[in-house]
């Protein structure tokens, strides 16, 4: 399939810089600052597009192993039906693997929080791994940390 | 119970939720605001006075804001330069402009601040609450000194030297300043000795993720958690700026003198420490030479040093740890639930920024994962 989505994002990212920006009036300096914002978020979106759906699968997968782990805590109750359905393949769509996704963690998480502590130690590894999901989902944005994050791939690959 | 927020910006998040949905923003055209502006000033100072230049300005991740001369041919001023700061359709932040303008008021004389002239509470004028103050000279940042759009990371370079006691002088001065005769009729006062301020605070900063955020997140409910299991009493109660870093002033790039505090819209009545750890956090500082400068301007324990010398207020670590916890908290839900919300709903004017913004939420949420890992291992070690 050809032109990719890389391919049309970059494109714009070109016009917008060789042309339209160079454009503006000096004075428009809201509609300067917009476009800046514009171009950096389409380098931004270069840099992740492609890992949207394995993101998700991921985010997922590690939101079902911890209510799986919660379930085995005395007390627990987890409703059943998010464990029993399997996790979506990549055959799904994203729109559909970010729903199971944010099923799972809202239940993971609800269930984790009720246990006043016993499942603080879980909960918090499992933020852990997310951040590193986040921080180079973001790193183009500039807020990084030190050491600066890897790429997105580097962090979703390491997991696969 | 459910714990109180205060009705000023009760009534913002009130505001923010029944236009959710109903309406999107729409770019307001520069001669329709002359129009409201000359309206607002004929309700405030009748006749005899003219609009001139009139313009947008930009930078800033939540007012919308517009720059001009007024002109009165018979007052003693006769032209003075100023600023319409109007709430967005929705912000980042939502707060009320007239916590803002009283406040600003009631620190004109102890700190350099823009002169505040009027305020419309109301949607009456503007379609929304906003405020008019002077417009005030200098720079946010050096024209050399880098930095975002919102003047997070600002480096301040050869002008550090002389901006850093300023900053840390106005900030004791506002914390030991007395509040108590100035009208902050906007504003509830908290009981010295007790946890009200804090509770007020968490109670709406948890409402506005319940209210904002798209999927539940891991860090904010451990946050949550612990800020509520530890809450400190306040031992006496200060003004608080509440957003006070660098690029949130003014400076004359020639003398290096701070010509003007701004961004007074997150101010309350609460625990100095609030704004110590802001001043302190991680991100909005700067690495230079090996030392780590707060806000860029002032290394960690020659501000603390310094501003205990020049309050005569202590300074307490745990206290500290726990506002910056705090702090965090509530930039992650602005940045990480609030931004990407308004852009869905196309409720503001910076659409593009608010997609962005959550890079610095999720920078904290790093920070933060790493206090909540410290905190586990200490109660884990008894």
């Amino acid at each position: 399939m050809t032109p990719t989505v890389n391919q049309q994002l970059a494109s714009m990212k070109a016009s917008l810089e060789r042309s339209v920006i160079p454009a503006l009036p000096a004075e428009a300096r809201f509609a300067q600052e917009q476009a800046g914002m514009i171009a950096a978020t389409l380098a931004w979106l270069i840099d992740v597009q492609e890992f949207e759906l394995r993101y998700e699968r991921q985010e997922a997968a590690d939101y079902y192993q911890l209510l799986a782990d919660l379930a085995e805590i005395d007390g627990v109750e987890i409703a059943g039906e998010l464990l029993s359905t399997p996790l979506l393949s990549a055959d799904n769509s994203l729109a559909e693997i970010r729903k199971q996704s944010r099923e799972l963690k809202q239940a993971a998480i609800a269930a984790a929080i009720k246990l006043d502590g016993r499942a603080d130690a879980k909960l918090l590894a499992v933020a852990q791994r997310q951040s590193e999901r986040e921080q180079a989902w973001f790193r183009m944005t500039g807020f990084t940390s030190s050491p600066a994050p890897g790429g997105i791939a580097d962090v979703i690959g390491a997991r696969a | 119970m459910a714990a109180l927020i205060e009705p000023s910006l009760a009534a913002a998040l009130d505001r923010k939720m029944a236009l959710r949905g109903k309406v999107e923003y729409t770019p307001s055209d520069v001669s329709l605001i002359a129009e409201q502006l000359n309206r607002f000033l004929t309700a405030q100072i009748g006749q005899g006075f003219e609009v001139r230049n009139l313009n947008a300005l930009s930078g800033g991740a939540s007012m919308e804001q517009y720059v001009f001369d007024l002109y009165r041919p018979n007052a003693d001023r006769q032209l003075v330069k100023m600023i319409l700061r109007m709430s967005p359709l929705c912000s980042v932040i939502e707060t009320c402009r007239l916590r803002e303008f009283q406040i600003i008021r009631a620190v004109a004389g102890v700190l350099p601040v823009p002169e505040a002239f009027w305020v419309s509470d109301s949607d009456e004028y503007f379609g929304r609450p906003a405020l008019i103050c002077s417009f005030n000279p200098g720079v946010a940042s050096p024209k050399d000194g880098g930095g975002k759009a919102t003047g997070l990371g600002t480096v301040y370079g050869k002008h550090r030297e002389k901006l850093a006691p300023q900053y840390v002088r106005h900030l004791a001065a506002l914390h030991t300043m007395d509040w108590r005769d100035k009208d902050l009729s906007a504003l509830v006062i908290p009981r010295e000795g007790t946890s009200d301020a804090v509770d007020w605070s968490l109670a709406h900063w948890d409402r506005v993720w319940d209210e904002d955020a798209v999927e539940a997140h891991p860090t904010i409910a451990l946050a949550r958690a612990w800020l509520w299991r530890n809450r400190p009493v306040v031992d006496h109660i200060s003004l608080v700026h509440g957003d006070y870093r660098n690029g949130n002033f003014l400076f004359d790039e020639n003398t290096d003198e701070i010509t003007a505090i701004l961004d007074w819209e997150a101010g309350y009545l609460g625990d100095r420490h609030m704004d110590l750890a802001y001043a302190m956090l991680p991100g909005y500082g700067t690495l230079e030479g090996g030392t780590y400068y707060c806000a860029g301007l002032v290394e960690k324990n020659a501000f603390i040093e310094e501003y205990t010398r020049l309050s005569g207020l202590s300074v307490d670590p745990e206290r500290l740890r726990y506002y910056t916890v705090l702090n965090m908290y509530w930039a992650i839900i602005a940045c990480c639930a609030t931004g990407p919300k308004l852009a869905a709903d196309r409720m503001t004017h910076l659409d593009t920024m608010m997609n962005i913004v959550p890079g610095l939420g999720f920078y904290f949420v790093n920070e933060l994962n790493a206090i909540l890992l410290e905190e586990q291992q200490h109660d884990a070690d008894g």
